[in-house]
């Protein structure tokens, strides 16, 4: 790995106004169609600039609470606000200014399987117009050649190991260097190099203040550590702040 | 208590008959707000960002034409083969058994009419919508549905990229042209190809049955071939795109959603092009000051 090869990814068009500065959930309550209450009039005002870990015991709604904060899964009541505007009542169209803010990764697909690695990676950016394309091509390949998986950018997914898309999809959103990015299970199922790798790297746009907020979800106890993590706890359809982990590891 | 227990009964099935209609009506306005809301979305999107950015995000519909140019390949391009042989089998049989009839009642003239109302005005668009619906309502339907279960879907969403404007506008839209497109193939194929096919069973001048076409062709028959044909593509794509964003989570449900594009299709088309026939020769009679 080369360490010091950093993303030089000219962001283009900052959203400037639509940077996630405050995160607040108010009386939200959300079950799935087929199931119990998975969060019961729920209300909190998020920690934004910090690394959260949100943990909790098996199926108590982890992963749900990330896809209710990247706007992903609506809640049955109550309201979202972010920078003070109630987006949880906005079309896709309004909200999509801010939604560009929120990166999301996926614990599992979330690739189009009809594209290449590279097309995965670049679709937001052209679609949106927010970078010059052949720069964006310039930031992929040298992440590309950071995380050594230069030769498989003309592949589909379904061509390449688990591994690889996982890190795709991890890789597309931090691409586009939003403000609030929220991983789902994000190290599981990559080797432990790019595991590393992808530690740096978070650490590094932490450091450069190009993604601000991270909230990301993780069975293995020792990342929130090493990433300096404030924890989230989810149980039982509530939530609760808790105090900085002691950091057991780390650069 | 007897007739209690009957008013009960049909009361019921009063009912059941009310909650089936309702169902439909439902249905066929899901399909519309859906067909609306791709539409919208793919010209909205690029306003919002320029809105928020200042820069035109006209790259979008780039990319959103890039897909509609793609549907229009598998949909269009790639059905050819087997239009053009369903065409020459459908306007060589066609030839052959109106020309054999006419000349019994010395009506071989009229042949250009009778092709005219077979092939371009039923079975072009007939045959052409359910070819479509075989190879390309089915491979929508299915596509979307695993993109569904991959989670694409949601993955497009946090790209801020609208399903809607990517998914479903560019397959009706190419769709659409595709349909259209092919139904023109299958009737030039058909009225021109058929006869050729079928030369060597008679003897009929090529001079004369292109000028007894000519003669049959009015104004409204093209009105015709584009309401059926045009709808036809709208009617098979938004319910194919349907039936496919419907599935939940699980793969099982992708046949099962394939199925149901491919049933709902057929009625929905046969249906249509039946309703535009009766329109079409109830205003041809009135024309003709019959009713």
């Amino acid at each position: 790995m080369n360490p010091g090869n950093t993303l030089k990814v000219d962001p283009g068009v900052r959203l400037g106004k639509y940077k996630i500065t405050a995160y607040e959930l108010e009386h939200v309550s959300f079950k799935y169609a087929a199931g119990g209450l998975v969060f019961d009039d729920v209300s909190l005002q998020l920690p934004i600039g910090q690394i959260m870990h949100v943990t909790g015991p098996s199926g108590h709604g982890q992963s749900t609470l990330l896809k209710i904060l990247g706007l992903l899964s609506a809640p049955m009541s109550g309201t979202i606000r972010v920078n003070g505007q109630p987006v949880s009542e906005m079309t896709f169209e309004e909200f999509l200014p801010w939604r560009i803010e929120i990166g999301y990764t996926f614990e599992g697909g979330g690739l189009l399987a009809n594209r290449t690695l590279e097309e995965n990676l670049i679709l937001p950016h052209l679609y949106h117009n927010l970078s010059e394309p052949d720069d964006v091509r310039e930031s992929i390949h040298k992440i590309a050649q950071r995380f050594k998986f230069e030769a498989f950018l003309d592949r589909r997914p379904a061509m390449v190991s688990g591994g690889l898309r996982k890190l795709i999809t991890i890789l597309r959103p931090v691409l586009l260097r939003p403000s609030f990015l929220l991983m789902d299970d994000p190290f599981s199922g990559l080797d432990p190099d790019t595991s590393r790798e992808l530690e740096k790297l978070v650490l590094e746009l932490r450091s450069n203040s190009e993604i601000e907020t991270i909230y990301f979800t993780s069975r293995d106890e020792t990342w929130p550590g090493r990433l300096n993590a404030q924890s989230i706890w989810v149980e039982s359809g509530k939530l609760d702040v808790r105090e900085l982990k002691k950091v057991s590891g780390g650069l | 208590m007897a007739k209690r227990r009957v008013m009960n009964a049909l009361l019921r099935h009063a009912d059941s008959i009310g909650a089936g209609c309702f169902d439909f009506f439902r249905y066929i306005h899901s399909l519309g707000v859906l067909a609306y809301l791709s539409v919208r979305s793919a010209f909205y999107t690029a306003n919002v960002m320029k809105s928020a950015t200042g820069v035109p995000a006209l790259h979008g519909l780039r990319q959103v034409f890039a897909v509609v140019s793609a549907q229009i390949y598998f949909t269009g391009w790639q059905a050819m083969p087997l239009i053009t042989v369903l065409a020459l089998a459908a306007g060589g049989v066609s030839i052959l058994q109106s020309s054999a009839q006419l000349s019994l009642v010395g009506g071989t003239g009229m042949l250009g009419n009778v092709m005219v109302m077979i092939i371009v005005r039923e079975l072009a668009p007939l045959i052409t919508a359910l070819i479509v619906i075989a190879r390309s309502g089915t491979a929508v339907a299915s596509e979307i549905g695993n993109m569904r279960v991959n989670r694409e879907i949601e993955a497009l969403e946090v790209m801020g990229i609208n399903p809607l404007s990517y998914i479903v506008f560019p397959r009706v839209v190419g769709g659409v042209i595709s349909v259209v497109c092919l139904a023109f193939y299958f009737d030039a194929i058909a009225l021109v190809g058929g006869f050729f096919v079928s030369r060597a069973l008679h003897n009929l001048p090529f001079a004369f049955y292109f000028e007894s076409l000519s003669n049959a062709f009015t104004a409204p028959d093209l009105i015709l071939f584009a309401v059926k044909n045009g709808f036809s593509g709208l009617i098979i794509f938004v319910v194919a795109c349907f039936q496919g964003l419907s599935v939940q989570m699980s793969s099982h449900e992708v046949p099962q959603v394939t199925t149901k594009a491919v049933v709902h299709s057929i009625i929905a088309v046969t249906s249509f092009n039946l309703l535009v026939s009766i329109v079409f020769y109830l205003n041809e009679l009135a024309r003709l000051g019959l009713i």
